[in-house]
């Protein structure tokens, strides 16, 4: 423990609200990204941000409780990102390849 | 109320991070967007170091700064991109109730957040060190979840073989 | 054990034209009218010979008095007990081997008579359907299942009387018979309503036990009185009495052994069935059986006026049917359901021998009907005119054939019983001097004199022994059917001194009118040779008329034109059912379809669609395919969600700190 390298400082006045209103801000942000924005890239970006969002709250919370369940879980959500950004990105790609434009509208010839 | 280098430090990463994140969806140019993500995946990974989770960290500079953001970078090259002239989907009512839903989900966890008492961190006690976290993270991954750990494994192994098989499809929704 | 093997051969009897039916139901559209014909035969042949075996064990000393087979528990609700067994006692022995020996005799008969139709199959399992129905109507041993047989006869009688349904005129003759027996439906239904009420059961033993110590109802607004007339505002609808009769006449639009069968012998004796089955009841209901008495001498009356004009032969014997049904309905109406059974059991010999030969006759003359295009039939086909000659003695009631005993018994018992009274009487008298008329009128006009029809074009011909046998036999039940029940007076003078059969036989199982009877033997003589005489002057009156003199025909004709027009048209009384009840409910029926249906009924239909539409449509711009706006519906969604949870939460917590606060 006094090991530690972080200077820890007992009378820091920013606490677990702190970050968990962070964490909703850039969720919300992201949120407007994926309602608002044509470009599917960009949407994907905005799914990248609400998971980060997510992060920080796990995190926080890791912290605050003492208990390293919530970083494991950050680990898989970043697996998760990963692989949705993959099939995501492969998605916009054919979608590019067909009609020269990655718009969300496109997505609309799936409908039945 | 003094200011320790703590809040300084949090402070400055999370207006860095809200700035670059309103960048994301502000910005024409879908490159600026890409970078502005960076930024706030930096900014995110500092917010993670100043929380003690130094693996997670790492990984977040490493797997998102690094390999995610790369591939953003990349295809968005591959598109030609330029500045789009309509960036933003129209429709004035279903905009507002759009704006709305997410103000509207953040006051709800924003305002759930700040009612839930003045929660202040305790002084560390369980997580000593870098290296005695990074430890305790990897007992976990690897004993108690190692059956998700795998999985997750499969599910990236799958996910490659299919991006691939999308991206060789000639376009429409019809493989040939 | 003696009462399994009862079972088993009720089984039988009833299953076997209820295979019979399946069997040929099955294979609906096949022609082949002589399988068709052998299958239902048979199987109405099985019925009679397990009738038979269950009825000769009432027979000898110390036979039961009744078989009865419990078969299994029907309806069992709120003291509604209604299991399924039958019962075959002296009363039901007479018509089970009268429904099921004529009704094979006319299945018989039909292989000929269907032998060019164009559905022969379906015809015979509608039959044997028919045979299976009645068989519950007679067995049943309560009121549910006579009913349930009851409904299932009016089914076939429906069924087979617009058996030819191609024809208007004969589909709408089934729907007159089936709509008019509905309305004497309601009424037996009421009837048994009325029962249940007061006895707490429809069991007939049941009912029976329970009237036993009781009084004689006087008024007219008793349970049991109107149990009564209830039902037998029934058996006016199944049993054509006035005001219902009108659907029997047109029910000969169906094939002739069914007029035969259904319209003649069995279905239509089936109300007065019921009212010999629950005599213990009727005979507490004196005015109710006043009701019968009258009802039964008029309908005798006016329907033998009627067939005194009418030329179509189905006709003639149709009216004859309705008047003869009159005849067994006064008889219970004044107590003597024994002759009224007796009656029945004659009738059913007779008429269906005159229907069938009247088969015969329209078979020869290639669907011919009409009696003023024949005539001299009697040496083109001889066995029908013979077996036909036999049934027209039964029925006018000539010595010693059937129909004189039977009906004699009837006026005898109309004049001397304590319910009796000699109106009653006359009017009987006078129903059989127009029997003998227009029964020797029909010989005449059918048999005798000369050919009205080309010879040249047209061959009448006997038919084959599938229509001849049933003839004859039927012809010699006519001649002797009458002995089971010869009347004491006669009896004593015979050689041997032979008692009354049937008397003796129903002994115990119908109910005998309490009082004083009046009349002596003499008088007995007298009216018995009254009635002989005056059936004899008028079949010699009538064979003067039409065979030697049809001039003066004409001549009556003539002077009672407006009478005779009346009665031709059957007093018009289809006319005045129509202007009085059957106009004004279709028209009252089209005032509502035009104004309520339309305005009411039909606009709320439309309202409903047009909402269901309007909301479809309004919601299906939901469903635009538009995937942020979808996304839109999640973040609303997660709003809402969390939003519930929180006011969850928060009221919750404010329980909390109500409980553990205060």
């Amino acid at each position: 423990m006094p090991t530690s390298a972080v200077v820890v400082d007992s009378i820091s006045s920013v606490g677990l609200n702190h970050y968990l209103i962070l964490s909703a801000i850039l969720f919300s942000l992201g949120v407007v990204g994926v309602l608002m924005r044509r470009n599917i890239i960009v949407i994907l970006m905005s799914i990248e941000l609400m998971l980060n969002a997510v992060n920080i709250a796990f995190v926080a919370f890791s912290r605050s409780l003492q208990n390293m369940d919530g970083q494991a879980m950050v680990f898989f959500v970043m697996t998760i990102a990963a692989a949705e950004a993959a099939v995501g990105l492969a998605l916009a790609t054919t979608i590019f390849k067909k009609f020269r434009e990655v718009n969300i509208r496109y997505f609309e010839h799936l409908k039945g | 109320m003094s200011l320790s280098l703590n809040d300084i430090l949090f402070y400055f990463l999370a207006g860095v991070a809200v700035l670059s994140a309103l960048g994301v969806i502000l910005q024409s140019n879908p490159i600026y967007c890409a970078l502005s993500l960076a930024l706030t995946m930096v900014s995110v990974a500092g917010l993670f170091a100043s929380l003690s989770a130094w693996f997670v960290a790492g990984v977040q500079l490493i797997v998102y700064a690094g390999a995610v953001l790369v591939l953003f970078v990349m295809v968005l090259m591959l598109f030609d991109t330029k500045a789009e002239k309509r960036a933003f989907s129209k429709g004035i009512v279903s905009g507002f109730f759009k704006i709305a839903s997410a103000a509207m989900i953040f006051a709800i966890a924003g305002g759930a957040a700040s009612m839930s008492g003045d929660a202040r961190f305790s002084k560390l006690t369980g997580i000593a060190s870098a290296t005695q976290s990074t430890k305790d993270l990897a007992d976990l991954l690897f004993k108690k979840y190692l059956f998700s750990f795998e999985a997750m494994g499969a599910l990236l192994l799958f996910i490659a073989i299919g991006a691939v098989a999308l991206s060789r499809i000639q376009g429409g929704t019809h493989a040939d | 054990m003696a009462s399994s093997k009862a079972e088993f051969l009720f089984a039988i009897l009833i299953l076997a034209p209820l295979l019979g039916f399946l069997a040929n139901g099955l294979r609906w559209k096949s022609k082949n009218y002589m399988l068709a014909g052998s299958i239902a035969t048979a199987a109405a042949g099985t019925s009679f010979i397990a009738a038979l075996a269950i009825v000769m064990r009432l027979f000898g000393e110390g036979a039961p008095k009744a078989v009865t087979a419990d078969f299994f528990q029907w309806i069992s609700i709120a003291g509604l007990e209604v299991p399924v067994s039958f019962v075959i006692d002296h009363i039901s022995a007479l018509m089970v081997l009268v429904v099921t020996g004529v009704g094979t005799l006319i299945h018989l008969f039909s292989i000929g008579y269907m032998s060019h139709d164009e559905r022969p199959t379906k015809y015979f399992a509608y039959l044997n359907l028919f045979l299976f129905n009645m068989l519950l109507l007679i067995l049943g041993e309560n009121l549910v299942l006579m009913f349930v047989g009851w409904e299932g006869v009016g089914l076939c009688s429906y069924l087979l009387i617009g058996f030819w349904f191609t024809d208007k005129e004969k589909a709408a003759a089934g729907m007159k018979a089936f709509v008019t027996n509905r309305i004497g439906d309601a009424g037996f239904l009421l009837g048994m309503f009325m029962l249940f009420v007061t006895f707490g059961s429809l069991g007939f033993s049941e009912i029976i036990s329970k009237v036993a110590g009781l009084a004689a109802e006087t008024g007219w607004t008793g349970p049991i009185t109107l149990a009564a007339l209830f039902l037998f505002v029934g058996a006016t609808g199944k049993s054509a009495q006035i005001p219902l009769y009108v659907w029997l006449p047109d029910a000969m639009a169906g094939p002739t052994p069914v007029s035969a069968l259904i319209h003649a012998a069995t279905m239509v004796t089936a109300g007065v069935y019921m009212i010999v089955r629950l005599s213990p009841l009727f005979i507490l209901a004196p005015n109710a059986m006043m009701v019968i008495a009258i009802i039964g001498a008029a309908t005798a009356v006016l329907a033998a006026t009627i067939g005194l004009t009418q030329f179509d032969i189905k006709k003639v014997l149709a009216y004859s049917t309705v008047s003869q049904l009159g005849y067994m309905f006064l008889a219970c109406g004044v107590g003597a359901f024994g002759a009224a059974m007796f009656h029945l059991v004659t009738h059913a010999f007779f008429k269906a021998l005159m229907f069938l030969g009247s088969g015969s006759v329209i078979h020869g003359m290639h669907e011919e009907q009409d009696i003023r295009k024949m005539g001299g039939l009697a040496k083109y086909m001889p066995l029908t005119y013979l077996t036909f000659f036999v049934g027209w003695i039964a029925i006018i009631g000539l010595p010693p054939f059937a129909g004189f005993f039977s009906k004699d018994e009837i006026l005898w018992f109309a004049f001397s019983s304590p319910h009796g009274s000699v109106w009653l009487w006359l009017a009987g008298f006078v129903g059989a001097a127009c029997t003998a008329f227009y029964m020797t009128r029909l010989m005449a006009l059918t048999f005798w004199g000369k050919p009205r029809f080309d010879e040249h074009h047209t061959h009448p011909h006997e038919a084959g022994p599938s229509m001849t046998i049933p003839l004859v036999v039927l012809a010699i039940l006519s001649a002797v059917g009458g002995f089971m029940g010869i009347p004491h007076v006669i009896g004593e003078i015979l050689p041997g001194h032979p008692g009354n059969w049937l008397e003796h036989w129903l002994h115990g199982f119908i109910a005998v009118p309490a009082g004083e009877t009046h009349g002596s033997a003499v008088m007995e003589w007298i009216l018995m040779g009254l009635s002989v005489s005056i059936a004899g002057l008028s079949a010699i009156t009538a064979y003067f008329f039409y065979v030697k003199e049809p001039s003066v025909v004409e001549r009556v004709k003539n002077r009672m034109g407006r009478l005779h027009t009346l009665v031709y048209n059957k007093y018009f009384v289809d006319e005045i059912y129509f202007a009085k009840i059957i106009d004004p409910i279709v028209n009252g029926s089209k005032a509502l379809w035009a104004f309520v249906d339309v305005n009411f009924i039909d606009r709320a239909t439309f309202v409903a669609g047009d909402l269901v539409k309007g909301i479809g449509s309004t919601a299906r711009t939901l469903q635009s395919g538009n995937l942020q706006q979808y996304a839109l519906f999640i973040a609303l969604g997660v709003v809402g969600f969390l939003a519930f949870l929180f006011e969850l939460r928060a009221s919750l917590g404010k329980l909390l700190m109500q409980a553990f606060g205060g």
